[in-house]
């Protein structure tokens, strides 16, 4: 009885299998959003780099997307890191929710560098996230903060603009 | 009229609640599912958030991320995860307040760890964080009041800076305007300035935008007469501008017209026949019975300079208020936002008398208006706000009524260097009480003219994250009051370690004190007792210079999530406070003359006869109270269709250097000393040499390991919210408290333990409408949760829930 009290609570507390198809749509999104901004020649890397903190399961639908697609022509390499100090230079710097208590510190890391910083929770933004996903009435939804894709030297097209919620 | 405006909403609801559901998409579920990632990869962006829409959030990823991954912005000042906070907080949203059927917003507070919420009548609550209450005891109900709480609103001070505590009726907001409520347990003044003793309570007001109903709301209406609703309209403009109008409204009666009057032995009632019934012990009693009682000596209980009438205006009323707020928010392109809000509220409550009479039930009234502007330009946060109107303490008590006002205005700069995040902050308050617009010519109010308070701050505090993840804090504050006319520190030093991805210990040590009040520094009040029990006057006085109580508090905690769905937190504190203060008797003097001796026959003729006049002074004790406790909670997402939660608190507090005597035992005990003298000085009074007889002396002798019993040992909740299909939620919660004793100036009583069960069955019509039935305590144990007061019972709703 007791093991089975035991099995039970440990196959309520299981990670649902939805969370892969949420990491797999996210993936997806950091794709996209990887095609809809201009970096400045590049960053003269032969790589186009995102780094990934605190969602190993994300990171791995990155680099089985990585194998398939690449970004303007250059090759799609997903590193991740544990915190600011271990980020190499990177176009896209994704932030997990679990990790979101980062998101000033990589901020200021990062300032003035020529990178998109896409956090994982509502109101990150405010922090200086160029953008932030949340969910919404059972959508996935992301906010955008143009001053934060401009601050660091980025262009962006007026389509990502418009499908995010504009925060300032 | 409520009824009315009951039916105006439930009529929008229901046409609105008909309307259809939005278009579908082009695109089919199935053929997203059957795409491949390389597929979905080439869709364009608006096409891939097409699909991942069909797809949809799951309802446990959704959960997940509502009440496992929450974020908290009152324990740093800027949002975080609830998991690396590093103080003890907790974020109640707006869906877990819906799902639990709250009916208010102090009900709510149940489901936060370390919240103890006793009901007083119908929808009015005493509510403490982790305790210290009723201290000191012994004496006036206001000391039962939470003056270690700091209630804001979007970070505006909703204080009662009086008497100290929060006057929970006049929250201009409803649960309309909240996005979520933030609770910070333990000292937290070096973040948020004094009073923030026990923690803060931050009520966060929903941001409008683009994703927002145009209309939203909810009604229902119950047993005791029980009817609430609320209603916002907001609207997103473009541009950066945002607009949003919210009113709410409770009417809530008592399921007794009679009034609680303390025990006095030989209290008694005359009856027709001309005998008397006795009451030694305190009841209730009807308006009429009160007015008859008399006591051992035959004199009146109730002040025969009273109204009932005006103190009782409406005996089976316990609640009713409204408010009505305005938000405008502007955020253009650049880098800074504006949020401007309003409101005016109105309420009239019976609840726990803020005066001195023989009831327990006092009549309050206020109606204030605010206005709010908050400002973020860049790293600069700058924020003003006042709040002005008249407040009537105690309804048909001469000199409670005052008009208030209270300014505040602070700037705080957030600037992130690396790892170093540093936010130096100024801040000022002036808060300005006058009762003299209300009194007549020979009246006396308990201030007698306008008198304010005024705190100068500047603070300064410090966040580091060291070796890429040990965060260590330390904030400090220093406060000008102008009464006392003193400066105070207050600091917090704190660090969090994870321990892997899953893990948090932390560990605090804080400082934090109270304010003055102005009923400590400026009480000038004499109570004209004519007619009843001497002293024949009693005057209070405030004291400008005194000691403000003052707490220091250690706490290690520890978070864990042994797996995605679910959140364990444990906390341990101890704490020691001191510097408490009360007006207490200070000294009383006889008046006499030959003319005492014609009563000779009758001690308390000739006691009366030299109308003696005690004087309570506010002045500091030397009481030190030593807590230590904890606190466990967990939130649980067990399945989509399952969530259970639950915490649950201990706690032991222990009086040092404790003070056994009741307020009125002092005044007795100077009363009984002086009255001894009279015959021994009866030549020299009668001669005319003695005029006069005073004395200070009070008992001297204090206790030690004293156990407090006002608060509760233990209390806790436990709920389950269950969704067997998607139009059907049934959400239940129990709510326990142990066995407390509580104690003022005439009587002490022992509350039993109780269990509050809640249980609330929503049906989802469509995407714009749900009805429910709400039963609050649906086991009717209409025990009393608060003492002298309210058996109030179960309350069974209906009502309905809107959006558009």
């Amino acid at each position: 009885m007791k093991k089975i009290v035991i099995l039970l609570l440990l196959s309520l507390m299981a990670t649902s299998p939805a969370s892969s198809q949420m990491s797999q749509f996210k993936a997806l999104f950091l794709f996209n959003f990887a095609k809809n901004v201009n970096w400045p020649d590049n960053g003269g890397s032969p790589d186009f780099v995102i780094t990934v903190i605190g969602n190993n399961e994300l990171a791995e639908e990155l680099k089985g997307l990585a194998k398939i697609r690449k970004i303007n022509n250059s090759n799609l390499v997903i590193k991740e890191a544990r915190n600011a100090e271990e980020i190499s230079d990177s176009h896209i710097i994704y932030i997990s929710t679990t990790q979101s208590s980062l998101m000033p510190i990589v901020a200021s890391y990062q300032k003035d560098k020529p990178v998109l910083i896409v956090a994982d929770k509502q109101g990150l933004c405010a922090q200086g996230a160029a953008i932030s996903f949340f969910t919404a009435t059972g959508k996935l939804k992301f906010e955008i903060c143009p001053r934060n894709v401009e601050s660091h030297g980025l262009k962006f097209s007026q389509r990502l603009v418009a499908l995010g919620n504009v925060v300032q | 009229m409520k009824k009315l405006i009951f039916l105006f909403i439930l009529t929008f609801a229901c046409v609105a609640g008909f309307s259809q559901d939005p278009q579908s998409k082009e695109m089919t579920r199935e053929q997203v599912l059957d795409m491949s990632v390389d597929e979905l990869s080439q869709l364009p962006l608006e096409d891939l958030m097409a699909a991942m829409d069909l797809m949809g959030v799951s309802s446990m990823e959704e959960l997940t991320n509502l009440l496992i991954n929450k974020g908290v912005s009152s324990a740093s000042k800027r949002v975080e995860n609830a998991f690396d906070s590093p103080l003890a907080s907790t974020t109640l949203t707006k869906e877990e307040i819906e799902m639990s059927g709250a009916t208010t917003i102090e009900e709510a507070l149940r489901l936060v760890p370390g919240v103890i919420v006793r009901e007083k009548t119908n929808g009015n609550f005493d509510v403490h964080l982790r305790g210290l209450d009723n201290l000191p005891q012994k004496n006036m109900l206001i000391y039962s009041e939470n003056t270690n709480t700091l209630l804001m609103i979007d970070g505006r001070p909703v204080f009662n800076y009086v008497h100290g505590g929060i006057v929970w009726e006049t929250l201009p907001v409803g649960f309309a305007d909240i996005d979520r409520i933030e609770v910070v347990r333990g000292p937290a003044s070096a973040l948020y300035g004094p009073n923030a003793v026990n923690g803060v309570i931050n009520i966060i007001t929903e941001k409008t935008n683009e994703s927002s109903s145009l209309v939203s709301g909810s009604a229902q209406m119950g047993t005791q007469n029980t009817y609430t609703g609320d209603i916002a309209m907001r609207k997103d403009w473009g541009n950066g501008i945002t607009t949003a109008v919210t009113s709410n409204y409770q009417h809530r009666e008592r399921d007794t017209e009679e009034i609680y009057v303390f025990g006095k032995e030989g209290m008694s009632l005359p009856d027709n026949s001309g005998g008397r019934n006795v009451f030694n012990e305190g009841r209730f009693f009807t308006l009429e019975q009160y007015e008859r009682l008399v006591d051992a000596n035959g004199l009146p209980i109730s002040d025969p300079l009273d109204d009932i009438d005006e103190l009782f205006q409406e005996p089976e009323l316990a609640r009713e208020n409204y408010g009505i707020n305005g938000y405008v928010g502007y955020n253009p392109e650049g880098i800074a936002s504006f949020d401007l809000s309003g409101g005016y509220q109105n309420s009239y409550v019976n609840s726990s008398t803020l005066g001195d009479p023989p009831t327990s039930l006092g009549g309050r009234k206020s109606n204030t208006w605010y206005g709010n502007l908050q400002a973020a330009i860049g790293r600069l946060k700058l924020q003003t706000n006042y709040t002005g109107g008249t407040q009537n303490f105690a309804t048909g008590d001469q000199g409670f009524k005052i008009d208030m006002g209270q300014f505040n205005a602070s700037a705080e700069f957030d600037w992130q260097i690396k790892s170093l995040n540093l936010r130096p902050g100024v801040s000022f308050q002036s808060a300005s009480y006058d009762d003299s617009p209300y009194l007549k010519e020979d009246e006396s109010g308990y201030l007698n003219g306008k008198k304010e308070l005024n705190t100068l701050a500047g603070s300064l505090r410090a966040d580091y994250l060291a070796f890429g993840k040990l965060r260590l804090i330390a904030a400090l504050r220093a406060e000008k009051y102008n009464y006392p006319d003193k400066l105070y520190g207050s600091w917090q030093f704190a660090g969090t370690l994870p321990i892997g991805e899953r893990q948090r210990i932390r560990a605090v040590y804080s400082r934090a004190n109270r304010s003055s009040f102005i009923i400590n520094s400026h009480s000038n009040y004499t109570w004209d007792r004519e007619g009843r029990m001497p002293p024949r006057f009693i005057h209070f006085a405030g004291n400008e210079d005194y000691d403000l109580m003052t707490v220091d508090m250690i706490e290690l905690g520890y978070r864990v999530r042994p797996a995605n769905n679910i959140v364990l937190e444990a906390e341990v504190f101890g704490s020691d406070s001191r510097n408490y203060g009360a007006l207490m008797p200070s000294s009383t003097t006889l008046h006499l003359s030959p003319e005492i001796f014609q009563y000779a026959e009758n001690e308390m003729m000739m006691l009366m006869a030299t109308q003696p006049r005690t004087n309570i002074v506010y002045q500091n004790m030397k009481l030190d109270a030593r807590q230590i406790g904890a606190s466990v909670s967990m939130d649980w997402v067990l399945s989509s269709k399952l969530i259970a939660k639950m915490h649950a608190t201990w706690q032991k507090t222990t009086l040092q250097d404790f003070s056994p005597y009741t307020r009125d035992e002092i005044i007795e005990m100077q009363m009984m000393s002086l009255a001894q003298q009279i015959e021994p000085n009866a030549m020299e009074i009668m001669t005319g040499q003695l005029t006069e007889l005073s004395t200070s002396a009070k008992p001297e002798d204090l206790q030690d390991d004293v156990e407090h019993k006002s608060t509760p040992s233990l209390w806790g909740m436990v709920s389950l919210t269950y969704k067997p299909i998607e139009k059907v939620e049934i959400s239940s919660y129990g709510y326990y408290l142990s066995e407390q004793t509580f104690a003022n100036q005439y009587a002490s009583q022992t509350i039993d333990p109780k269990f509050i069960l809640n249980i609330k069955a929503n049906y989802k019509v469509n995407n714009y409408a749900k009805v429910f039935v709400n039963a609050r305590n649906i086991l009717n144990d209409n025990s009393n949760e608060f003492a002298f007061m309210d058996k109030v019972g179960g309350i069974y709703l209906i009502g309905l829930r809107f959006n558009y």
